[in-house]
């Protein structure tokens, strides 16, 4: 008799014989405990509405599809006031300032204090800023001196001797006094375009309508308001906009949890599923109490976002997600590591002053490029082209702050879907394909 | 016939047989019946996921609920990856064969209860290895202790067992 023979002797006698015996029997009676199974069913499902189950699914798609929408609706219906009168700058990438005209009468000896409270001309007269000052003063000096008051309440000031002699003083400084045109007598090309407006022989000046301005007698960008029928009676309005054709973003996302059981309806084909006393859910995979515990899950990589329109912009990048998973007692360990390609769309719905809050959709193939498992994890792949395909998809609603005209920071707090896949190794995603994260990082605008 | 009905006719069927299931893991009487108690809850609670795959598929089934509740408690209590005492291996002069032979001669009560005297770690080895159908590697896997231990630990067991039987001739 072999020595496999022999132990299956005694082992399959001693099975045989302390197997099927049955000694003392149990205390508790059945119907004691009927009504402790019947206590627990209903305090997991207490529990699992509260936590494992959670929000239904559908619910969860819903909430993400409203956000989307609202967002959209938002962007969609939000256009800035009196933009058919829009005087928009062309130049992409650059940073301009577009003026809203009125084309309403006014004074010649009116000052305009243009700020983005909207001050009109004559609270600008009757005000105690700088450029109301400013004004007055012109006002009673018998000279036609337009003051403007930017964001910085710096004054952009246009200041011309007399009626027939138009832009003899011309000055404009900028918010960041990177501009200054003074004295448009001879040859400076900034007086020069003033100089040209006042050829009509009329007594006020005609705007240089710089940068595609249209061609009304509405000041436009870095000018001076120009006719005797001054144009800006109303509130004069600048509006900032900001067209970064290109933005690339660096980022790495928070995980909501750090650690995750079996979900039993995700159990795969093969494992024992079963529950404590408090009615959690525990993974049996061959052997009878392992557990399989999943650490949260770290990501990052880079991403290139296009401006399509000042709301609208499109994104794609490449991500790379690490999960590392391990089944207690025996401390056998699984890494994976996944590349993605997510591409999404998304747009625009606040900006206030540096401050911007965005809502987007995205879409990700994502394949293992490194895996490795010891020798006690169960695992069904040789080779890492036998892991498929993870795909997920998600939203988000993200605020950005810029820090400067080149960098900026944004946080993004994303719901991502991971969709099932029987075939896919055990991690983190397979047992709860919702996820909800924090993306964080750096936005690099590259023009 | 559903769960609450095939689980009292396990209960008057088997309950005796389960419980003992429960014994040879936690050995304190007590202690077994609270196991035994919380493997039906858990058993109710996972009934969708039994396959009726014919006569004693919910005996198999339930045996082995008992037996993992058993396990997670003692892991609790006292972690099976302690540190083997080597030194302590007797050799038993007991051959594979006489061993079987003197099983044979034991009542099954007796032998019941001498798997009962084993020390905690080899008593659960011997079970699983025995009663589960583990194999060392499996076991390794869900003691969190190396298959080699494994394997120690059911050659004590099966060392101390064989001194038991010999005592039991006397």
């Amino acid at each position: 008799m072999k020595n496999n023979d022999i132990q299956k002797d005694w082992t399959g006698l001693l099975r045989e014989k302390a197997g099927s015996y049955a000694g003392d029997k149990p205390e508790m009676s059945f119907a004691e405990l009927k009504e402790k199974m019947l206590l627990a069913a209903a305090g997991q499902q207490v529990a699992g509405s509260a936590s494992r189950r959670g929000i239904p699914a559908w619910l969860k798609y819903a909430a993400a599809v409203a956000v989307v929408a609202a967002g959209g609706v938002f962007a969609l219906t939000r256009r800035p006031a009196g933009d058919s009168q829009i005087a928009e700058a062309t130049n992409a990438g650059e940073e301009e300032i577009v003026v809203v005209a009125r084309e309403e009468a006014a004074s010649d000896d009116t000052s305009y204090a243009i700020d983005p409270s909207g001050y009109t001309a004559a609270d600008a007269a009757s005000s105690d800023t700088p450029a109301a000052s400013n004004a007055s003063s012109a006002s009673s000096a018998k000279s036609s001196r337009k003051a403007y008051s930017n964001q910085n309440n710096t004054d952009i000031i246009t200041e011309k001797a007399d009626g027939s002699s138009p832009a003899a003083n011309t000055n404009y400084t900028n918010s960041n006094s990177t501009d200054k045109y003074v004295d448009g007598d001879t040859g400076d090309s900034a007086s020069a375009d003033s100089d040209k407006a006042a050829d009509g022989g009329k007594e006020a000046d005609e705007a240089p309508a710089t940068k595609g301005a249209p061609a009304q007698a509405a000041p436009a960008t870095k000018s001076a308001p120009a006719n005797g029928t001054d144009p800006f009676a109303e509130p004069v309005k600048p509006v900032r906009k900001q067209l970064k054709k290109f933005s690339l973003g660096a980022s790495g996302f928070l995980a909501s949890n750090s650690i995750g059981n079996g979900n039993a309806d995700n159990a795969p084909k093969g494992m024992t599923v079963y529950t404590d006393k408090n009615g959690k859910v525990f993974y049996s995979f061959g052997a009878p109490t392992a557990r399989y515990y999943h650490s949260a899950p770290v990501s990052g990589g880079l991403s290139l976002r296009y401006s399509i329109t000042p709301a609208f912009f499109a994104e794609t990048g490449l991500r790379f997600t690490y999960l590392h998973t391990w089944i207690s007692p025996s401390g056998a360990v699984q890494n994976l590591l996944y590349a993605g390609i997510p591409v999404g769309v998304g747009f625009n719905f606040v900006e206030l002053g540096s401050f911007n809050l965005y809502a987007s959709a995205y879409g990700m193939p994502a394949k293992c490029v490194m895996g490795r498992t010891n020798a006690n994890f169960p695992s069904n792949y040789s080779k890492l082209s036998d892991i498929p395909i993870m795909w997920s998809a998600g939203a988000s609603l993200g605020a950005g702050y810029n820090i400067t005209r080149t960098i900026g920071l944004f946080a993004e707090p994303t719901v991502s879907y991971y969709f099932p896949n029987d075939n896919a190794p055990q991690t983190l995603y397979k047992e709860n394909p919702f996820y909800f994260t924090l993306n964080l990082g750096l936005r690099f605008n590259l023009n | 016939m559903d769960g609450i009905e095939a689980l009292e006719k396990a209960y008057k069927d088997d309950g005796a047989y389960l419980l003992s299931v429960c014994r040879r893991y936690v050995r304190d009487l007590a202690t077994a019946q609270d196991m035994f108690q919380d493997g039906f809850v858990s058993a109710y609670l996972n009934w969708s996921k039994f396959r009726n795959r014919g006569p004693g598929s919910l005996k198999a089934w339930l045996s082995r609920i008992m037996a993992n509740t058993c396990l997670m408690h003692l892991r609790k209590k006292d972690p099976m990856n302690s540190a083997d005492d080597i030194g302590t291996v007797r050799m038993s002069d007991l051959s594979d064969t006489a061993l079987a032979e003197g099983i044979s001669q034991v009542r099954d009560e007796d032998l019941y209860n001498m798997i009962l005297d084993l020390p905690d770690q080899e008593r659960v080895v011997l079970n699983m290895f025995v009663f589960e159908g583990f194999s060392h590697r499996e076991i390794a896997s869900a003691l969190g202790i190396k298959e080699s231990a494994s394997a120690m630990r059911f050659y004590r067991a099966k060392a101390h067992l064989a001194e038991m039987i010999k005592d039991y001739e006397k």
